[in-house]
């Protein structure tokens, strides 16, 4: 009996001090972090995405919003971590990809009830882009085509012939 | 019996439906500066192609159909339920060129969502979204919450008797000034105002909080009419929890309390009669629901232990998702997926808080407050007169601008509008439970569409059944007008099949 209370214990020790590391090795998608909020509440994560926006750097640190497939989580960046994106995602730039190793908080209480991540450490994983602006050629002769009926309809009211 | 529209009506409705489509190309073109400042070229070519279509459709209509007789009541009606429509598919137009919707119909979804003030939105990858075309999406909000036969009566309708008729049909009743041109332009003054504060406050805050200015200034433009015509949308996907501001979900907070206030109040406090805020029933009534439905919120979040770390948590996630709903607006600083794990008890808060809607004449949905205060009102005067002795007459009173003494008139149109949101919002959840949604959900978007709130338990995403789609356009609209309009639709479309 004493030798399976011992197992037991030992189980029970490995899985708490594994769980963690488990969390952190695999990488939680915002949706799954979302969905099992409770779960994962307080945990060392590792989330993946494309920062978003900009960066708002403020007293102590500074927040990133980070996108992956489904959604877009805040990321409290401390100021002990030095990290500046080159590319933030917008219409004109693929921003960087990130990976985040941290606590994810469900209501954070440093953050008055946010739901946020608060990382631990930034890589880099990929690099964005500037997305090139074209002028798409079809486009921009509708737009000539229409605007010139519109003058030749204003000429021809003008001219009363309509 | 119906009496037949003859070819005069028809040329009427079409010709001023034309001077709508003039109005709509008019804010069609505004993003075109946009696009210019921002150095957007091929969103530049979608606006100016969009806002050409609207001014040539425009012009033609006004040019062959002239004016042949005065405008009535039914032709008002009627151009405003086909201007809204018109607009829809208008708007959508530089939506779906954009490439960020997976169909036309999505665009008008979205662009209903827009001009209904609803916030409902189907767009694929937002934060990537051009500044032109997020912009425009944010300005529909500010043209429908105004009305676009607002935009047509103060630029394009100058002196023409049926303005007052076309204004009604927009679900505003009561007239600010003595005439609707002067109301509409009134209503534009405050906007205005009230536009340059908010924005240039919330792009101060934007500053201050690590925002670069200029995109501070696009989100402070964007976030202030979006909260101030009660709208919802955001320039962003995580909508206003992007910010991670709590002085700024403040500043949003009031702004959307502006914007869901009757714009014969803001007169009242413009002109120096503040003593009009506490007599006035619909802000009494706003108030006392508010703090009911927070109870009942509040109730439903501590049944979750934990849910929120102290009182200014829950008052941040709490409140502010009560006054979103109650006010219209739709912000949210939760996903979807969040606020679908709230207690039933906080949702049904939510779903009450909704379909109230916030005061009339103003650019909120749903039943309006005045409407409540009404019935309210009503069921104390039956109740006193069933205490009192059978030969007392009791006349009951109330203050709205003026003291007014309660009416069989009132009482059964508020009755009568309060019983179609009620099957409005039903209508929709028989809907979409008729698709395989669950009960509450099914009734929480149904509500959130029909009252033009835009907060969402997740049903709304661009893989619902079209059919749903189709759905919550017409009740997006139907809300937006207030029945009326449509049911004038209804009667005129019978009229031309059964009418002698």
């Amino acid at each position: 009996m004493f030798r399976y209370k011992k197992k037991i214990c030992v189980i029970i020790i490995y899985t708490l001090f594994f769980i963690p590391v488990v969390l952190y090795a695999q990488i939680i998608s915002s949706k799954e972090l979302l969905s099992r909020q409770e779960f994962f509440d307080g945990k060392e994560i590792t989330y993946e995405g494309e920062i978003i926006g900009e960066m708002m750097c403020r007293k102590g640190g500074c927040w990133l919003n980070v996108k992956d497939r489904d959604l877009a989580i805040g990321v409290w960046v401390p100021s002990e971590i030095k990290f500046i994106p080159k590319y933030t995602g917008s219409y004109k730039y693929q921003g960087d990809e990130i990976r985040v190793k941290g606590r994810f908080n469900r209501s954070c209480k440093e953050h008055l009830g946010e739901t946020d991540i608060h990382a631990e450490e930034i890589t880099l994983i990929k690099e964005g882009k500037v997305i090139p602006q074209r002028l798409i050629r079809y486009k921009l002769n509708l737009a000539i085509i229409i605007w010139g009926i519109l003058c030749l309809i204003l000429i021809l009211m003008r001219l009363k012939k309509i | 019996m119906f009496i037949k529209p003859v070819t005069k009506d028809i040329k009427l409705i079409l010709h001023y439906l034309g001077r709508i489509i003039v109005g709509v190309g008019f804010f069609t073109f505004l993003p075109v500066l946009v696009a210019v400042l921002f150095k957007e070229p091929e969103p530049l070519c979608d606006f100016l192609f969009t806002s050409g279509i609207c001014f040539i459709l425009g012009f033609i209509l006004i040019r062959l159909f002239r004016i042949e007789k005065e405008m009535g009541w039914m032709h008002g009606m009627l151009v405003v339920c086909l201007g809204w429509l018109t607009a829809m598919f208008l708007g959508a137009l530089p939506l779906y060129l954009s490439r960020h919707y997976a169909s036309y119909l999505d665009s008008c979804f979205e662009a209903m969502s827009g001009l209904a003030t609803t916030g409902l939105t189907l767009v694929l990858d937002l934060d990537h979204l051009s500044f032109t075309h997020n912009f425009f999406r944010h300005l529909l909000m500010f043209m429908g919450g105004q009305g676009i036969v607002i935009v047509a009566i103060s630029f394009l309708i100058r002196g023409y008797s049926g303005a007052f008729k076309m204004y009604v049909g927009e679900a505003r009743e009561e007239r600010i000034l003595p005439s609707v041109i002067s109301t509409a332009r009134f209503i534009w003054l405050v906007s205005f105002v009230y536009l340059v504060l908010g924005a240039g406050i919330l792009s101060i805050i934007g500053i201050c909080e690590g925002m670069k200015p200029p995109l501070a200034i696009f989100n402070g433009l964007c976030i202030f009419m979006a909260g101030f015509d009660t709208g919802g949308f955001s320039p962003y996907s995580q909508n206003i929890s992007y910010y991670h501001s709590f002085l700024f979900e403040f500043i949003t907070l009031i702004i959307m309390i502006l914007g869901a206030i009757n714009f014969k109040l803001h007169y009242c406090l413009w002109s120096g009669n503040r003593k009009e805020i506490m007599k006035n029933i619909e802000l009494i009534t706003f108030v006392f629901s508010s703090a009911l439905i927070f109870i009942i919120v509040l109730l439903g979040l501590t049944q979750k232990r934990g849910l929120y770390p102290g009182l200014l948590g829950y008052f941040r996630k709490g409140f502010y998702h009560l006054l979103s709903a109650h006010t219209g607006t739709g912000f949210s600083t939760l996903d979807s997926s969040q606020l679908n794990r709230w207690p039933t008890l906080a949702i049904l808060g939510l779903i009450l808080a909704m379909g109230l809607g916030g005061s009339s004449c103003s650019t909120t949905g749903g039943i309006k407050v005045l409407r409540i205060g009404i019935i309210f009102k009503t069921l104390v005067e039956d109740i006193k007169k069933i205490l009192l002795p059978e030969s007392s007459i009791v006349v009951e009173k109330f203050h709205h601008i003026k003291e007014l003494i309660l009416e069989d008139k009132q009482i059964r149109s508020s009755l009568l509008i309060t019983i179609c949101y009620i099957l409005l919002y039903l209508g929709g959840t028989l809907v979409a439970v008729g698709l395989g949604y669950p009960f509450l959900e099914a009734l929480f978007e149904s509500t959130s569409a029909s009252a033009n709130v835009g907060l969402s338990l997740g049903i709304t995403q661009v893989g619902m059944p079209a059919i749903l789609k189709i759905t919550y356009i017409l009740q997006m609209w139907i809300g937006r007008l207030e029945f009326m309009s449509i049911f004038t639709l209804l009667g005129f479309l019978v009229a031309m099949i059964k009418g002698k």
